[in-house]
């Protein structure tokens, strides 16, 4: 420990602090309010650690606990504190990067100052790389990954100064339990394996190492017992399908999960699969840093040979597998290598600093040349902080509201006793949440929590909601679609209340809809608006609007009716704005209008009338705001009114008691 | 000493194949699109193309929503597309019911679409695939 101390001094540990408050409060002030569709089971992974459930593989038992005890935090939703814990761990990481790095670049490399400042420059542009930021702020596995690689580096950095037994059973405990933030962590044993032989060969003799080594990583791999005792909680097909009650279904359900994706491309597709990693590479930590991460892969090598082969045999089994995998979010899956890419580009920041310094003395400039050295020093700390001002405005989604203010609308609309069909499983948890977490409206039921696959007898004798589209070209596919024949073919789904797009992109569309038999009224013969608008727009006329209150609570909703006259039946377009913020984008008749032509008649004879209430999103500011409507392709907008944007309440409170 | 100087070596010839790998990678990818992000990322002059709403009425069948993810074609198999997009490359998976046509409505097989094809994807998330966005319909955009 005190030779530990020795190599990271007190200095160092501050130093390495103020890297992760400096991390942490940007990440705070970009971080997701609540729930996001920013990852696609990141709502689960918010609502799994409270209820101490069992997430989709491979299980992620360490993650649970952790976000377990981030929702004791006495402040925001749960799924707040558990964006929180991503925050956290971020910073974390950060820290772990200077840490790591200052007690392996050697001292005669170069000056304190300089080791400091290089190892400092690494951790912030690592920090504020736009796929890790991006991490930090949703509830997500790979910033308590890097966590858990930061706290195994150390230990097995210590135990590389102390060679004690405990130490290295510290390690493999830490190790073992990293499996549990992510399982491809396995990958990083034969580098860590040659890494120990490197160090010490001789401890493969000592009985009592093996001993330690076996005892830490199993404690911390028995972590996956959590999966058998809590896969009755399972709720989605597929996990159910490979429920871990047996050996076969563990292995099926952690290290055979998603076998269609992993090396899932030919041997011709490679060289492609490596220049998108390079690009990737790129992308994070633009060209200086991949050069200056070659240079300091060299540096390593020569100066800290044995680290080499840890850092690099991790980093190379890491890419190559990830290199081969095929999934959509690829970015994030190389997080750990980009955080060993950050090591690397400190060796090669020091030695970049190391050659101006030898420039510097040959110019034998005395007091000028050590001006420069600390000039240089700045300038390569705030070249670290660089990212942090380019990627601010991208990263920031501290204005993702728009799913928590669609929900605590719909909780505050759906009538007593009604049914709520959701998307299922892992894709459900946007509504599953809030009464997992707060039994909200215990009163409506939601027949997709239980099971998967409700039956349409469990949902007779109530009204019924869904906020997935069932039929037509809405229809919902993947997992989260309801089965078929859960609602019989025919069934009307009429939009009631839709939530603003916004950040969450198209994929996602906020809509309840109330299901019936009965066609809607969506065409009356004639039209009595409170606001008479007649404006033409080609084959359209918006003969006028009812809107129900000119003052409306931000992220609470409008009550709008909207009268159109529609002379030949085409699809057309409209998107709604309050201001110049988009709300909705939507068909006209909402998709139901060739329907009910067929079925009904009289879509071109009478006036078509959209009865809806829309969300206001709560980061609408207070004061008037105008209500337009943009009839695409036409490319004309007419106002159909105004109304007073409030603020009583604060958002947070304001879900929390919809919540419960 | 010794020791270390053939790890050193041996670390070297690591680190040397590693940067042939990547020069060669580069170099297979600059012979197919030159020296250009055309292959990764997609970056249009004017920006992202969008589906045309210069005419009044959207042909049916299109989504009315904006699409989940534009970019161009850079290979594929039977059960996925490779795209460039402004995110980066993306991969797309596709089944039998993915809707594939023309932004004139008119419809397409997948064996229609070719490299360098500019498209528009409308599609749901998919655990079972590990997160894969499942393009529910691809419309195929004007070249540009």
């Amino acid at each position: 420990m005190d030779e530990m101390l020795n190599r990271l001094k007190r200095t160092d540990l501050f130093i390495g602090l103020a890297l992760a408050v400096i991390a942490l409060l940007a990440y705070l002030a970009t971080l997701t309010p609540s729930l996001s569709y920013q990852s696609p089971d990141g709502n689960e992974l918010a609502t799994i650690p409270y209820v101490l459930g069992l997430a989709h593989m491979p299980g992620y038992p360490l993650y649970t606990w952790l976000g377990k005890l981030f929702t004791f935090l006495p402040f925001g939703d749960i799924a707040h504190r558990v964006n929180l814990m991503s925050a956290v761990c971020a910073a974390f990481g950060v820290a772990g990067i200077y840490l790591i790095t200052t007690m392996i670049l050697h001292p005669r490399l170069a000056s304190l100052s300089a080791r400091r400042a290089g190892a400092a420059f690494a951790a912030l542009i690592f920090a504020f790389s736009p796929t890790f930021w991006s991490q930090a702020l949703i509830a997500e596995v790979y910033t308590a990954n890097i966590a858990m690689i930061v706290m195994s580096l150390l230990m097995l950095l210590r135990w590389e100064i102390t060679r004690r037994d405990r130490d290295f059973f510290l390690f493999a405990l830490i190790y073992g339990l990293s499996l549990g933030t992510h399982i491809s962590n396995l990958g990083f044993a034969p580098a860590i394996g040659l890494f120990v032989l490197l160090t010490d060969r001789s401890v493969l003799k000592r009985p009592s190492w093996w001993i330690a080594a076996a005892a830490g990583f199993s404690i911390g791999a028995a972590q996956y017992l959590w999966l058998p005792l809590r896969a009755k909680t399972l709720i989605d097909q597929r996990l159910i399908g490979n429920a871990p009650l047996t050996l076969k279904g563990l292995y099926n359900y952690t290290l055979g999960a998603f076998p269609q994706l992993k090396f899932a491309f030919e041997m011709s597709e490679l060289p492609d699969r490596v220049v998108v990693y390079i690009y990737l590479l790129w992308d994070q930590f633009s060209l200086i840093g991949v050069l200056l991460g070659i240079i300091g892969l060299f540096s390593l090598l020569y100066r800290r040979t044995r680290h080499y082969y840890l850092l690099m045999g991790m980093y190379l089994v890491h890419t190559w597998f990830f290199i081969q995998y095929r999934a959509f979010d690829l970015e994030v899956f190389f997080i750990p290598a980009h955080f060993l890419w950050a090591i690397f580009i400190a060796f090669g920041m020091v030695e970049l600093m190391r050659a101006i310094k030898t420039w510097l003395q040959q110019l034998n400039a005395g007091q000028i040349a050590t001006v420069a050295r600390w000039a240089v020093v700045g300038v390569v700390i705030a070249m670290g902080l660089y990212p942090l001002m380019k990627n601010d405005a991208s990263s920031d989604r501290s204005n993702d509201v728009n799913t928590n203010d669609f929900y605590a609308n719909v909780w505050t609309y759906l009538p007593e006793n009604s049914t709520l069909l959701s998307r299922t499983g892992v894709m459900g948890y946007d509504a599953f949440y809030w009464q997992l977490a707060y039994d909200t409206r215990p009163d409506v039921v939601l027949p997709s929590l239980p099971t998967h696959n409700p039956s349409y007898s469990d949902l007779q004798g109530r009204e019924l909601f869904s906020t997935t589209p069932l039929n037509g070209v809405n229809q919902n596919r993947g997992l989260g679609a309801l089965t078929k024949d859960v609602i019989p073919a025919g069934t009307w789904q009429t939009p009631v209340l839709v939530g603003s797009q916004g950040l969450i992109g198209s994929r996602n569309r906020l809509v309840l809809y109330r299901l019936s038999r009965q066609a809607p009224a969506l065409v009356v013969d004639e039209a009595q608006p409170d606001l008479e608008i007649h404006a033409d727009l080609g084959n359209l006329t918006l003969l006028g609007v009812d809107i129900s209150d000119k003052a409306v609570e931000s992220g609470g909703c409008l009550h709008l009716i909207l009268y159109w006259d529609l002379q030949r039946l085409e699809p057309i377009t409209l998107t709604t704005f309050i201001g110049e913020q988009t709300l909705e984008t939507r068909e006209l008749g909402f998709g139901n209008l060739k329907r009910y032509n067929a079925e009904v008649g009289r879509v071109t004879n009478g006036v078509i009338v959209e009865d809806y209430w829309l969300v206001i999103p709560s980061t609408i500011q207070p004061g008037s705001h105008g209500i337009n409507i943009h009839i695409q392709g036409v490319g004309e907008t007419v106002e159909i009114g105004g109304i007073e944007v409030i603020n009583e309440e604060e958002t947070m409170e304001r879900w929390l008691r919809i919540a419960n | 000493m010794v020791a270390n100087r053939k790890l050193i070596a041996a670390g070297g010839v690591i680190l040397f194949l590693v940067l042939l790998i990547g020069a060669f990678s580069l170099g297979v990818y600059i012979g197919r699109y030159g020296i250009s992000a055309e292959g990764l990322h997609y970056k249009a002059a004017g920006g992202v193309p969008q589906i045309d709403r210069s005419r009044l009425t959207r042909p049916e069948g299109i989504p009315a929503w904006e699409p989940d993810i534009v970019g161009m074609i850079r290979g594929g198999s039977r059960d996925g597309i490779q795209i460039a997009t402004q995110q980066g490359p993306k991969w797309i998976k596709v089944d039998g019911n993915t809707s594939i046509m023309e932004i004139s409505g008119s419809k397409l097989s997948q064996s229609d679409l070719h490299p360098r094809d500019l498209i528009a994807v409308y599609g749901e998330f998919s655990i079972d695939d590990g997160s894969n966005l499942l393009a529910t319909h691809i419309v195929r955009l004007p070249q540009r």
